[in-house]
């Protein structure tokens, strides 16, 4: 069977003090995450054909003189605790429920390539590995994320999450990867297509740069390579700058990074951060793949980031928000990163922008602290923005209760909508619904009070 | 024509909602929307390299 040898061992106990994927920083911090969501085995798939690579191999690296191998190593991870002889006979018989086991414990993959980098490491490959978990003591975890489809010799496996993978100087640096990553939920959501990074990089370039080379692709896309990729695939692109100074009653404690993210997670869309290391001309993009929230406050930001990892933790800054970042290198020196601009692929049909709905949401969260203040709401009332589509909006009205809902549940509305919610503890008091294939936000759909 | 009970509860809505959202705020929102999302023209060409 390929990738199995018959001798060879190629289950082990999970250790951290046992790296199997390398010494990199980025191989520290996947165990270190693997651990944090439980894993207890850890099984080797040698000789594995991953179809990211294989496009980046016989696109770029079997042209090269030095010899590259075109298979990979990956990776499997399990909560559960289990044995080469018991996985063996297994197979050998067909052992239903232990697949089944298989499937209950089962974390995803890491795919390890064959390619190394200046330092000799070798690079992590596609990396589907199961989020961290959606309860932490009372706060919620909300993470973007589809369901990833995995065979293990035949045996079914499956995993939600987002895919991520490291840079590669030679194809994609981290804009590539950034979209690369971010193509996933739009594929499931709008049907475009999944390109492979070296793919993505040919794509976005034909926008040019005034920079000297395409491939090796270590100069990076620019933000315009970027708009052009996710404009190629028939998707609009929204631009959200953290920095406007608005003319209308606006207190410190708003949040715009917060906002938005809460507002396009809640509907599947992926996000894309670029940042300005401070006091330097670097710049950096990642992508946004979810928060955690006590009852609608943001406490942390998960970002996969090419040079850290998947679902890394982003906290807010001294004054409680997004706008900066610090994170510790690997040599422990502490970096600080400005938010520069969010960049939001959207359906074309999304017409009704963040920007101008956002003004109108603030009004909304003004007058509900004005009631709160005042005792009409009880304290913990919170004002929340989210996109959303007719289908997930009208399953969730199926689960609530006010009056005329069997004549507004088959009301037609537009194919997607902005909720400027009001809510106590996450319990939805009212919700004022706008047209999100509008223009302006001057039209109200439903305005829907709660029982 | 007599309106419909859908009718009517969408141009109450409307009427409370304009009570809020004034044209005043939605001349703001326009003009929060177009900082918002300018990008100046040297930024879409800086590339990130990190």
């Amino acid at each position: 069977m390929p990738g199995i040898s018959p001798q060879k061992k190629f289950i082990f106990p999970f250790s951290p003090a046992d790296n199997r994927l390398g010494q990199s920083s980025i191989c520290t911090y996947l165990y270190e995450y693997l651990e944090a969501i439980g894993a207890k085995t850890c099984l080797h798939e040698s000789d594995y054909i991953d179809k990211d690579y294989l496009i980046d191999y016989s696109k770029f690296y079997s042209r090269s003189f030095e010899k590259f191998d075109k298979t990979t190593d990956r990776h499997h991870f399990f909560t559960s605790s289990f044995g080469q002889i018991k996985f063996k006979r297994a197979l050998e018989n067909e052992d239903k429920d232990f697949f089944k086991a298989l499937q209950e414990s089962y974390l995803g993959f890491i795919v390890l390539k064959p390619i190394k980098n200046i330092l000799g490491q070798r690079l992590i490959g596609k990396t589907v590995l199961a989020t961290y978990p959606e309860h932490h003591e009372i706060d919620i975890r909300c993470f973007l994320t589809n369901e990833h489809k995995v065979s293990l010799y035949g045996i079914p496996l499956k995993v939600k999450t987002l895919p991520f993978q490291q840079k590669d100087n030679a194809v994609g640096v981290c804009a590539t990867v950034t979209c690369w990553s971010a193509q996933f939920p739009l594929m499931h959501m709008f049907g475009t297509p999944i390109l492979s990074p070296v793919e993505v990089t040919e794509r976005a370039v034909m926008c040019p740069s005034e920079d000297s080379r395409n491939f090796p692709s270590d100069d990076g896309l620019t933000l315009s390579q970027l708009k052009y990729y996710f404009n190629s695939m028939n998707l609009e692109t929204e631009f959200i700058n953290p920095k406007p100074t608005v003319d209308s009653p606006q207190t410190p404690c708003d949040d715009i990074i917060a906002d938005a993210v809460r507002a396009y997670i809640e509907l599947g869309l992926p996000i894309i951060a670029t940042l300005n290391l401070k006091g330097t001309d670097d710049y950096h993009a990642v992508l946004i793949t979810g928060y955690r929230h006590t009852h609608g406050k943001v406490r942390e930001i998960y970002v996969h980031d090419d040079n850290i990892g998947p679902y890394h933790r982003i906290k807010p800054n001294r004054r409680g928000k997004f706008t900066s970042w610090k994170e510790s290198g690997s040599n422990g020196v502490e970096k600080e990163y400005e938010l520069q601009r969010l960049l939001i692929p959207v359906y074309p049909k999304i017409r009704l922008s963040f920007g101008k709905v956002y003004r109108a949401f603030l009004q909304f969260k003004r007058g509900t602290e004005i009631f709160v203040s005042s005792g009409t709401y009880p304290p913990d009332t919170q004002t929340e923005l989210f996109l959303t589509d007719i289908h997930r909006y009208r399953q969730f009205l199926l689960t609530k209760k006010f009056e005329e809902k069997k004549d507004i549940v088959r009301e037609p509305a537009a194919r997607f909508l902005w909720v400027i919610r009001i809510h106590n503890g996450g319990i939805p008091i009212r919700d004022y619904v706008l047209d999100g294939t509008a223009i302006y936000p001057n039209k109200i759909i439903w305005d829907i009070e709660f029982q | 024509m007599a309106q419909t009970i859908q009718e009517r509860r969408l141009e109450r809505a409307q009427r409370e909602f304009n009570a809020i959202i004034t044209p005043e705020i939605l001349e703001e929102a326009e003009r929060f929307h177009k900082r918002m999302s300018y990008v100046p023209p040297e930024e879409m060409f800086k590339p990130f390299t990190m």
